[in-house]
């Protein structure tokens, strides 16, 4: 009498033990679903971070390069009324006091003094190369970066974590199958009545240990 | 089987389905975020896309508009000013202009010819924006579909999470209730919804998603047909879509943008096999329905015309055009029942566009004109090909009974043009008859006596350094203060620079003179091609005339 008496104590103690390991496989289940949920969030957020970040820079860009390019068309009339007035300095300093041609040359370099002066304070002479060419890119560059410096403009460090984010919550859904997988051998210990059943357990224990160590691993690895 | 171990039999499915839901939402997330990186990749190329456009045009505007303009100018005024031997300013002229060679690549080789004053715009266009533009569309086309693909596997994995959650409850149901048949159909119905469900995801998750932008070479092939065929060079742009073809053979644009190509080259079977196989593809738009149907057409296919006229109608019910172009080959077909019917239909929704536009005091879309312009210049030349007068499309021999044929067809011309001009000028459709009669008119040599413009013998063909023209007509029952308009089309397309509205104000009847010139200096020649030109009075079609400038 003692002997099925010591198995059935025994076997209390194993369901009292199985339904512990199911409830905390259930509780890991859900807790590595929670923490996926909230990588797949951030993945989210980053994403429309980076977004709204290549919005901005392409409004920055489009908005830079149509001030740039008035600032280039005023140097475009810019240049040509200074040729203009160069040649006719040029020959009204080489013309006879009496040429009949001087006074004309005279006003028509008069008006194209007023004109070049006029397209003069139309774009910033800081723009002006050495050479006197109009330096394009220094314009558009200081034009770009200024507005950086309000208004985030690079997309790549916020896809860049959309992807860790993603990578992460897809490790801890596969993760999340470990303690699932457990409850299959919890409830193959139930069973087998051999001695299999502690294998089935001991297996079960082994896949919701696997589970949550890769849980620990993505999570430090992820800070 | 003992209920113990029956019980424990749906304990061990009841793991087995959790593991598989586990397995399934691991599958959803990675779908999940697959589709989340398609998303951000298209909602990326959409920016690209606008700024590339307005930044390209910036650049062209800058370029072309603004600097090689001005060279031209400057060019024009050194040569008239050595023309009219004045002393200085060709000298001036020529070193203004050549100072804004360094300005602008435009102007730079190998745009740029001085010696010919030309520049190749559209090779500096797709230089400078329209290969990036195109590489973007099509790549943010990729993205939206390779999204879609993503998309549908995340949504079919969440029905699987559905019905597994069923099988779970069925299988707790199996558990508590007591009659052995109910808890034996229970266990059964959720094995079968687990083992279909399971199927089913193994079929979704191996179902391919095909990314164009992965397959090496397509785009790129595409990117550099579109730039070839935007400098019209045809030849280079098929092979470069041939390319895109062979290395990706299910790309739809490619197979549409050939299809064009082939249009252009005059190779229509070749057309239509290529827009064929693009709506064979999964492409339904209503524009490649329509540009087959017209390959159809001119291929005297005109059954299948119609019906894909039809296709063009279902796939965009506001296609103005595709009831006018499916009524004139029901026209051809000598089906005129049908060919009022598309034409009435046409009508009907051009009146319905432009008074919506009047409602919300917009102006009418710009392709009615177009489109009611294009239906009266068609009808005209069906009724020129019956009469002997051209060669169309199509030849006279594929009419079905064209006497007929041409009664209605000058009617539904008159029509169109009538309802082009109401609509344009009064917002309404229909407009009251008038009385006014213009008739005689004739086009001349214009001969001047002081300021005086004489009558001269009329003419049909004037040489190529015409400058003007005189035009002469008779009138009659006219209203002083109506409105009457001169249109002009060269090959039936409408010069809207010549277009003249006035208030009549020459009283009820006689005969008048006026000057066609291209510019109130008469020093610009006209363009070589047939001219026609039609009157209106108070928004009614009166009389037309026609011209060659050789």
């Amino acid at each position: 009498m003692s002997q099925p008496q010591s198995n059935s104590h025994s076997d209390n103690r194993l369901e009292v033990l199985l339904a512990i390991l199911i409830a905390v496989a259930s509780v890991m289940t859900a807790l590595i679903t929670w923490r996926a949920f909230v990588a797949g969030d951030n993945a989210g957020d980053s994403d429309f971070a980076g977004i709204a970040a290549a919005l901005n820079a392409e409004n920055t860009r489009t908005s830079s390069v149509i001030r740039v390019f008035d600032n280039y068309s005023a140097f475009a009339d810019f240049k040509q009324y200074s040729v203009l007035a160069e040649q006719l300095a040029a020959d009204i300093a080489k013309l006879p006091a009496d040429h009949a041609a001087l006074q004309s040359l005279q006003a028509q370099l008069d008006q194209t003094l007023t004109l070049l002066s006029y397209a003069r304070e139309r774009f910033d002479n800081r723009f002006l190369t050495r050479s006197g060419n109009f330096d394009f890119q220094r314009n558009f560059g200081e034009l770009f970066s200024e507005a950086a410096r309000i208004r985030d403009h690079n997309p790549d460090p916020h896809f860049n974590a959309a992807d860790k984010f993603r990578e992460k919550y897809n490790f801890l859904q596969f993760a999340a199958i470990f303690p699932a997988a457990g409850l299959i051998f919890f409830a193959l210990t139930e069973i087998f009545r051999t001695r299999i059943r502690y294998l089935m357990l001991v297996s079960g224990l082994g896949l919701m240990l696997m589970g949550g160590f890769i849980v620990i691993f993505v999570e430090i690895a992820s800070r | 089987m003992r209920e113990d171990h029956f019980k424990k039999l749906i304990g061990v499915l009841i793991a087995i389905v959790a593991t598989l839901i586990a397995l399934i939402a691991l599958l959803q997330a990675d779908s999940d975020g697959n589709d989340a990186r398609a998303a951000r990749d298209f909602q990326n190329y959409a920016l690209g896309i606008i700024g590339t456009e307005v930044n390209g045009q910036s650049q062209f505007n800058f370029n072309y508009n603004k600097i090689f303009d001005l060279w031209l100018q400057y060019d024009k005024l050194a040569d008239r000013a050595e023309q009219d031997s004045i002393e200085f300013l060709p000298r001036y002229y020529r070193a203004v202009r050549d100072s804004l060679v360094p300005l602008a690549p435009l102007l730079q080789p190998p745009y740029f010819e001085p010696e010919t004053a030309t520049a190749d715009s559209n090779r500096f266009e797709v230089d400078t924006y329209i290969t990036e533009l195109s590489s973007l569309s099509e790549r943010f086309l990729a993205a939206l579909k390779v999204r879609e693909v993503w998309d549908s596997k995340t949504n079919t994995y969440a029905i699987h999470l559905t019905v597994l959650a069923v099988a779970l409850f069925l299988y707790g149901l199996a558990v508590t209730v007591t009659i052995r048949f109910t808890r034996i159909l229970f266990s059964v119905l959720g094995t079968v919804l687990t083992i279909t469900t399971v199927i089913w995801a193994l079929i979704v998750w191996a179902e391919p998603v095909f990314d164009l932008r992965e397959v090496p070479g397509a785009i790129d092939a595409y990117v550099l047909g579109v730039g070839l065929a935007y400098q019209e060079k045809d030849a280079e742009a098929k092979a470069a879509f041939d390319a895109a073809i062979r290395a990706a053979p299910t790309y739809v644009n490619a197979y549409l943008a050939r299809a064009r190509i082939h249009d252009n080259l005059g190779n229509l079977a070749a057309s239509a096999a290529d827009y064929e196989q693009a709506r064979a593809l999964g492409d339904s738009s209503a524009q490649s329905a329509w540009n087959l149907a017209w390959v159809y057409f001119r291929l005297e296919k005109f059954s299948e015309a119609a019906a894909m006229y039809d296709r063009a109608i279902e796939a965009n019910p506001n296609e103005v055009w595709a009831y006018y172009d499916r009524g004139l080959t029901y026209l051809v077909l000598g089906d005129f029942a049908r060919a009022q019917q598309s034409y009435d239909q046409g009508a009907k929704l051009a009146a319905a566009l432009a008074d919506s536009a009047l409602e919300s005091r917009s102006a009418p879309p710009a392709y009615l004109w177009q489109a009611l312009d294009d239906a009266s210049l068609q009808l005209d030349n069906y009724i020129d090909t019956v009469n002997g007068f051209q060669d169309w499309v199509v030849p006279l021999s594929s009419f079905i009974n064209p006497e007929q044929g041409e009664e209605i067809a000058v009617t539904l011309s008159n029509r169109i043009k009538n309802l082009s001009v109401a609509l344009e000028y009064t917002g309404k459709p229909q407009t009251d008859p008038v009385e006014a009669v213009i008739s005689n008119v004739r086009i001349s040599e214009p001969i001047f006596e002081g300021d005086k413009l004489l009558p001269s013998a009329p003419r049909e063909v004037f040489p190529s350094d015409t400058t003007a023209v005189a035009v002469t007509l008779d009138y009659a029952n006219m209203i002083n203060g109506q409105d009457a308009l001169l249109k002009v089309y060269l090959e039936g397309r409408e010069l809207p620079q010549y277009r003249l509205l006035i208030a009549w104000n020459e009283g009820a009847a006689g005969t008048t003179t006026f000057l066609l010139s291209r510019d109130s200096n008469f020093e610009r020649a006209f363009e070589s091609g047939g001219y026609t030109l039609e009157f209106y009075v108070a928004a009614n079609f009166i009389a037309m005339a026609s011209f060659v400038i050789e």
